[in-house]
């Protein structure tokens, strides 16, 4: 077999698979979240745990990114339905003047919401929000479109076997109109042989018992008669038509071997067919349902990871990760609160930490001169007033690497030095200093 | 069969309200409930009658349904996640949950081209449903209810004007043609 005639049917259905996810994902994606939100406002007082924890929890930027990536999606399944001509780009294409209205704001909330989300400079946010409009606008339509149909003409095309199937129930019609014909004949010429047989014999019973012969001879002269009748009959009244029915069954029976032998072809082909269409679609919807599972099962996980940093204290960053001692760090995460109990701490592996700044998402330290140069952890305890018996509450930890000051810094004897090698090692740790402490000038 | 069905479910569902309640299955079994009282009243019935109007009074094929469908469940999840980002504030910055929720399903009324009566026939689905939910103590949802009850009543008057408006100027404009 030729290598591209067994690889051809493999490219085909994973195109077809990735053609059927660019329109499954978003729709998908949609409907659970038109759902999430409508039950989710509609019944307040019944609230579904799973979708407010999973996707209703996650952030506008994390909803923005997925929302990209599924109009990615949608753009790429759009491109391969116009390329296989099954959908017709034409911007601006709308029926009625509430669908341009609807669009219209639509477009204008999407863009608002991905420009709030994703773009940092807030005063010049209506540059963006005006040109995303009217790009999401233009969009619309196809979108629309696209989401409203859906191709399922593989599924089909491993399906379908109508020209043939109409070709052979013809035959089979054909056939089956002949072995009537057949059957018919046959019918009637055993009666007519069975009639005349019965005649024969209840004629010789009757010349038996009138003549009074004994059995044996009486049997030998009955078959005597028999043979005679049948010879008679068959050679000389209906030898013409014998000859002709024969040749006629002959010719029948061919026809009628022929098609036994093109019908169990026919169910053959159409079983082989089958099974392979229903495998391969089988095999398409594992896939889909997999890769489904796996996305909606990560997302979920993704959020719900979210949605508990959100709710604890949490270091989520620490800036910068490297440093020297007496310099500034800043950690940020969640849930850092108002420093309201004395017992409210930042702790390191060498004790207690002098706070500059403690704010809900940021605390600010610098780094004691007594701390030993290595890899120091560092968490918050905070005491919950609210719980019994003040339990406390630990962050996860961070890591801070410190390293040695003159790592970084010129000594005074250094600075005082004005040979080469000295301006070097001085380049060679403002290098170091833009790097590891992003502070290439001295504090 | 149906009816007798229904009727089962609906003793089924008088019985058991004093046992479930304060629980998950109550709440699912008073939604069920005013369902089955709606389908008693053929209320289905007449609000599938009054779309199918609407739609042929529109020339709305299945292929146009499906495609405003599709618009409206857009704007439906782009009204939550704006809200959500915090933007357009001087619209939504004075709208609470139930007008919000309103707001998300106009685009969908308006695109379905429901008439006054589909609309007022929506608002009496939310009026059994508000008047269930607060019987039965569900304050929050049936607050929201009561809202949108309002809301699509409101939105059916105005559209019963704007028909009847409409109406008014194509009989005078006949009359101007004779």
């Amino acid at each position: 077999m030729n290598l591209s005639e067994f690889t051809k049917p493999i490219a085909v259905f994973f195109y077809e698979i990735i053609k059927f996810l660019c329109w499954l994902l978003p729709i998908i994606f949609f409907s659970y979240l038109s759902l999430s939100f409508l039950l989710y406002f509609l019944f307040p007082d019944f609230p579904i745990d799973f979708s407010a924890k999973t996707i209703l929890s996650l952030t506008s930027d994390d909803l923005a990114l997925i929302l990209i990536i599924l109009f990615f999606l949608t753009i790429l399944g759009i491109y391969f339905r116009y390329r296989e001509n099954k959908i017709k780009i034409n911007f601006m294409r709308f029926d009625s003047k509430s669908e341009v209205v609807v669009a219209l704001v639509t477009s204008f909330f999407f863009s608002t919401f991905l420009v709030k989300s994703l773009f940092v400079l807030k005063n010049f946010e209506f540059i963006p929000i005006v040109i995303f409009t009217f790009i999401i606008f233009l969009f619309l339509p196809h979108l629309i479109s696209f989401y409203s149909s859906v191709d399922l003409s593989f599924f089909k095309k491993n399906l379908n076997l109508s020209e043939e199937k109409n070709t052979f129930i013809n035959e089979i019609k054909n056939y089956l109109k002949s072995l009537v014909k057949i059957l018919k004949i046959i019918i009637v010429k055993l009666v007519w042989l069975s009639l005349s047989v019965f005649i024969i014999l209840l004629f010789a019973s009757i010349l038996k018992n009138f003549l009074s012969v004994d059995q044996l001879k009486m049997a030998a002269f009955l078959l005597l008669i028999l043979f005679i009748f049948l010879i008679i009959k068959f050679t000389l009244v209906y030898q013409a038509k014998f000859l002709a029915y024969q040749r006629k069954l002959k010719n029948n029976l061919i026809e009628l071997i022929q098609f036994f032998y093109n019908l169990s072809a026919f169910l053959w082909r159409l079983i082989k067919k089958t099974v392979m269409g229903f495998t391969i679609i089988s095999l398409f919807a594992i896939i889909v349902i997999v890769v489904i599972t796996f996305l909606t099962r990560e997302l979920n996980k993704y959020a719900n990871y979210q949605r508990r940093l959100r709710e604890n204290i949490t270091i989520i960053l620490i800036d910068p990760s490297v440093t020297t001692l007496a310099q500034k760090v800043s950690l940020k995460g969640y849930n850092f609160g108002w420093r309201v109990n004395k017992r409210d701490r930042l702790v390191s592996d060498n004790g207690p930490v002098v706070v500059d700044e403690w704010k809900e998402e940021e605390i600010i330290f610098t780094v004691p001169l007594h701390w030993k140069e290595r890899s120091t952890n560092l968490w918050i305890e905070r005491i919950k007033d609210d719980m019994p018996e003040k339990k406390l509450l630990k962050s996860n930890t961070i890591s801070l690497k410190i390293l040695s000051r003159w790592d970084f810094f010129p000594a005074e004897a250094e600075l005082k030095r004005k040979d080469p090698f000295s301006y070097l090692m001085r380049a060679v740790k403002k290098i170091r200093r833009t790097l590891f402490l992003k502070k290439p000038y001295f504090p | 069969m149906p009816k007798i069905f229904y009727f089962i479910l609906l003793i089924v569902s008088f019985n058991l309200v004093r046992l479930l309640k304060e629980s998950p299955p109550f709440f699912l079994l008073v939604i069920l409930f005013v369902f089955a009282l709606m389908v008693q009243v053929k209320y289905f019935e007449k609000l599938t009658f009054s779309i199918r109007r609407d739609f042929e009074k529109h020339h709305l094929g299945k292929s146009d349904f499906r495609k405003r469908l599709v618009l409206g469940l857009i704007f439906f999840i782009a009204v939550f996640v704006v809200r959500k980002a915090g933007g357009v504030g001087w619209l939504f910055g004075s709208f609470d949950e139930a007008t919000l929720l309103f707001f998300s399903l106009l685009g969908l009324l308006i695109l379905l081209q429901t008439s006054s009566l589909t609309s007022a026939l929506l608002a009496v689905a939310a009026i059994s449903y508000t008047a269930f939910f607060i019987i039965y103590k569900f304050d929050k949802t049936g607050e929201i209810f009561a809202s949108l009850t309002f809301f699509l009543f409101t939105w059916a008057s105005l559209q019963a004007l704007r028909e009847k408006l409409l109406a008014d100027q194509a009989k005078k404009s006949s009359a101007f043609d004779i």
